[in-house]
């Protein structure tokens, strides 16, 4: 990247979330931006407080602690822009995850085009969707009226009608819930987000009742086999950004702060991925997940198209039902070392909502904080897999397609000085194929390095460059179907000093690979049996450079979909086996 | 470090506030003494609306059916008045189903707001009004025992306190549910069983106060028409000794019990409070406190959950515990003089 490109801007990078306010610095050092520190306090969204702007202040203090550098001036507000004196900053950009989800009812024509699209729209933030209505739905126009009513949503998202499609049907809809609005008190009308037919704005604003909550985005589904995410997410951001200035007590400040470069966490990786799809070799996308308390955030970009997705519901935050689901209890249990019965799965997640901030002291309680973050990232990335076709161009499949790199960030795995346990946790949780590399954003930086990409593009790519993220490991995992024992791919590798190393890998088989930072090797890889490892496609092989990470090279050979015997002992040596291979290196 | 405070204190000065959820009328006024029972404010709920078709009721095109509307916007109709019609040599007609308010009339099509039962806003314990919030609300205070809760089932009620099997560290059972306890509210250990649940309601226990509750029956818990309020964790969590002394010291007092759902955001907790009469003085309660050396302290993960103590040191920097993570810990000397190291974030405050 040309140095030319650097402005001489600090930059104050803020990302309320759900337990912590943190606060980053970064600013030009050697002509290059550069990550200086982080501050962070308890988020203060509740009461007594009620105003995050307490624990963003909370927050800053601690960084100008750590920095030495003022950035609050006497009237508690951040001093902008820098000032002669070194304090102050010229740019803030923020993320916000705090808050509880949005309430959305969803309406569109065909439940399987419109109102599968405008869902999927929805669950790019974290959202609670109350209500689908659709053509084959059978509510009456009364039913749906009511229900508006009695729900009382955030935001009720419209789509439906091809440009060119269907006219009445959307017309129709759209007089209900605009008679539904025009009806509830001035306060607690939602606002109708409409990406629908485009030909019909005109005769939609002249429906009386409609008022002023609509607002208009181009068509999410312009014809039956396109989908158009990208515009009607920047509108969706701004309806978030609207509704949480009404919700939100100081979020007007941040807006402020921001000059409006204050984005939903999950946009912020959004806009990360996105970026870094256009960057990385264009055969493969970029996949980033955010585990948090809030919920599972997915982002994954192919050459600069993307697709995002919050699951709230997996958030110990975000008490619901979902999380005590028998089937989800035993996924946990089938991850766990530890003897944990049913009601203790149970009393544990129900600790956990109750005290979100609360860590485990015990190795049992750990093992259970892995077992769960690998399950929700395995249920959440089989549900997004469903949503990635529209991008992959590759048609559904119950595998993760190339992808390279992956970004993980969240607490349970960057608090941990066991950095096996966390690529474990990340191994069978996403179960990655083909080859990839691991990245840890051990200080939780990404979402807001994506909200700073909106006022500073440069920033945000070098700032990823520069130490902020930690190059976990390197992963080959052949995709293919054989027979426990077979060898699938043969390996011979060079190191940097000399050394020669011929390897054959047997299905099943989870090795770990020796290579420090700072090291690298060269592999000659030949996959049998038509395994795939993403070299042009089956039994095809290649020469591939790989560098240096905390873990090393993990060729993962136990299949994909991972499957685990269903005896327990069985399965738990296996565990033990894989565990002892990382932590043996 | 701000830490959330759990109140388990003998005499405090509380003030609560009391909000309807919408603009509703306040029925009560500053200074007033007001019982648990009492009903501070009331509110209309979210209203019903009925869509009726009068033309398609008449057999007649829009234009003509509205020629023969017999009532407009705005008006209040009683059950089986005619809205539209009479229409054709058998007169017919279309009536309202229900009592309510037309809102729009017109093009054939009428819709009607049918009132529901209005929502009732109690004090939920006894109290001075000492602020009047226009058409939302009160501010209420009163000086109290209060024991915080964690969780509680959305019930709430008052009665008499008694102690059935005088022992924080043991089970509540359906053999401990004796008659001499109907339409009282009980102090016990944990449930495990739903059944103590179930013959808990055949005996009209008027509420539970435990330790703790299996997690899994906190969906029959929700069931149960008497409040239940947990005090410490879920599964076989013994009653902690601050709050079980409390209890068991204000046994066959008049308890409020307010088992809300904790909503941190609008700062509702569930609560038991015991009206202490004509006390002056009392310390406020405090709901975040900056955390520091020697206060009395609760852990809220294992293995000492529920576990009373005294901060007795704030670790500098980062500790890596046993189990490999790096925190900010502190070092806690428990009630039976145990040291032990746990994270900052499992520790609250107890005032």
């Amino acid at each position: 990247m040309s140095l030319s490109l650097v402005k001489s801007e600090s930059l104050l990078a803020i990302d309320v979330g759900t337990v912590n306010t943190r606060v980053s610095l970064f600013d030009v050092v050697d002509a290059r931006y550069r990550y200086l520190g982080s501050g962070i306090a308890p988020t203060t969204i509740n009461a007594p407080f009620n105003d995050i702007r307490e624990g963003i202040n909370q927050a800053i203090e601690n960084l100008q602690t750590i920095t030495g550098r003022i950035l609050l001036g006497d009237d508690a507000q951040i001093i902008i822009p820098e000032q002669v004196d070194g304090s102050g900053v010229d740019l803030v950009a923020a993320t916000v995850s705090a808050s509880t989800p949005l309430n959305i009812i969803v309406a569109g024509l065909l439940e399987d085009v419109s109102v599968e699209s405008a869902v999927r729209l929805a669950n790019s933030i974290p959202s609670v969707i109350q209500k689908k209505f659709g053509l084959n739905d059978h509510l009456s126009a009364e039913e749906r009226l009511n229900s508006i009513v009695q729900l009382r949503p955030d935001l009720i998202l419209v789509a439906g009608g091809t440009d060119q499609g269907a006219e009445s049907s959307v017309l129709k809809m759209l007089e209900t819930i605009g008679l539904a609005s025009f009806l509830l008190p001035d306060d607690q009308r939602p606002l109708i987000l409409f990406m629908g037919n485009t030909k019909l704005h005109e005769k939609i604003k002249q429906i009386p009742v409609i008022g002023q909550t609509i607002r208009f985005a181009p068509n999410i589904r312009p014809a039956l086999d396109t989908e158009q995410m990208q515009p009607a997410r920047v509108e969706l951001m701004d309806a978030f950004r609207t509704i949480q200035q009404g919700k939100l007590p100081g979020f007007s400040n941040l807006i402020e702060w921001t000059k409006g470069a204050t984005i939903p966490a999950s946009f912020g990786w959004e806009r990360v991925i996105r970026l870094l799809s256009k960057v990385y070799d264009s055969h493969k996308g970029v996949l980033g997940a955010d585990i948090g308390v809030s919920g599972i955030c997915l982002a994954a970009g192919f050459g600069g198209e993307t697709q995002v997705a919050a699951f709230p519901q997996y958030g110990l935050g975000n008490p619901n039902q979902h999380q005590f689901d028998a089937d989800f209890i035993d996924d946990i249990q089938k991850w766990l070392m530890f003897d944990f019965s049913v009601p203790e799965i149970k009393n544990l997640i129900q600790t956990r909502r109750i005290y979100p901030a609360s860590l485990p002291l015990t190795e049992a309680e750990l093992d259970f904080e892995y077992a769960y973050s690998t399950v929700a990232l395995q249920h959440s990335i089989q549900q997004f897999l469903q949503s990635l076709h529209s991008i992959t161009h590759i048609g559904e499949s119950e595998c993760l397609p190339a992808v390279e790199p992956i970004i993980i960030s969240g607490s349970v795995l960057t608090n941990s000085s066991h950095l096996a346990r966390s690529a474990m946790t990340i191994l069978n949780g996403l179960q990655p194929t083909r080859i990839t590399t691991l990245i840890l954003d051990q200080h939780h930086l990404v979402k807001v390095l994506g909200a700073a990409a909106a006022v500073n593009p440069v920033l945000a790519i070098q700032a990823m460059d520069f130490g902020t993220l930690l190059n976990l490991a390197s992963v080959i995992a052949p995709v293919g179907r054989a027979k426990a024992g077979t060898v699938i791919l043969k390996a011979k590798i060079n190191y940097e000093d000399g050394r020669e190393q011929k390897l054959d890998v047997r299905y099943g088989q989870f090795i770990c690979l020796p290579l420090p930072i700072g090291q690298s090797m060269q592999m000659q890889l030949q996959p049998l049996h038509k395994f795939d490892i993403g070299m042009g496609g089956e039994g095809v092989g290649g020469k591939v450079r790989l560098n240096g990470s905390a873990l090393g090279v993990i060729i993962d050979a136990r299949g994909r979909p991972l499957r685990l015997p269903q005896d327990r002992e069985k399965r738990r040596e296996l565990h033990k086996r894989w565990m002892l291979a990382l932590e043996k290196r | 470090m701000n830490v959330q405070v759990t109140h388990f204190q003998t005499l405090v000065t509380i003030r609560r506030e009391r909000f309807l959820p919408q603009n509703g009328n306040v029925l009560v006024r500053k200074g007033q003494r007001v019982s648990a029972d009492e009903i501070l404010a009331v509110c209309e709920n979210p209203p019903r609306y009925v869509w009726l078709d009068y033309a398609r009721g008449l057999g007649l095109p829009a234009k003509k059916a509205d020629e023969l509307l017999q009532v407009k916007a705005g008006q209040n109709v009683d059950e089986k008045d005619i809205l539209a019609g009479p229409f054709g040599w058998a007169k017919r007609v279309v009536r309202s189903p229900q009592k309510g308010q037309v809102v729009l009339a017109g093009e054939g099509q009428l819709l009607l707001k049918v009132e529901t039962p209005g929502m009732e806003l109690k004090a939920g314990f006894e109290a001075t009004v000492v602020d009047l919030i226009a058409g939302r609300g009160v501010i209420l205070e009163t000086c109290a025992a209060l024991l915080q809760g964690i969780w509680g089932n959305g019930k709430a009620a008052n009665g008499v306190l008694m102690n059935p099997y005088h022992a924080a560290e043991q089970e509540l059972t359906v053999e401990h549910l004796t008659m001499d306890l109907q339409e009282a509210i009980l102090v016990g250990g944990w449930v495990s069983n739903p059944q103590t649940l179930k013959s808990a309601v055949e005996l009209a226990v008027r509420g539970l106060i435990l330790g703790g509750i299996e997690a899994q029956l906190l969906d029959l818990a929700k069931e149960m028409p008497y409040p239940i309020l947990v005090l410490d964790g879920f599964g076989p969590i013994p009653m902690n000794s601050l709050a079980y002394r409390i209890l068991s010291e204000n046994e066959r007092k008049f308890i409020s019990v307010n088992a809300w759902e904790w909503e941190r955001i609008k700062g509702i907790r569930p609560e038991a409070i015991i009206v202490i009469p004509e006390e002056e003085n009392a310390e406020a309660s405090r709901e975040i406190v900056e955390l520091s050396v020697g206060q009395t302290v609760r852990v809220c993960r294992s293995p000492y959950t529920a576990r009373i103590g005294r901060l007795e040191r704030i670790n500098p920097g980062k500790t890596i515990l046993g189990n490999g993570l790096s925190v900010n810990a502190g070092e806690v000397i428990l009630d039976d003089g145990e040291k032990v190291i746990t994270p900052l974030e499992n520790l609250e405050v107890i005032l």
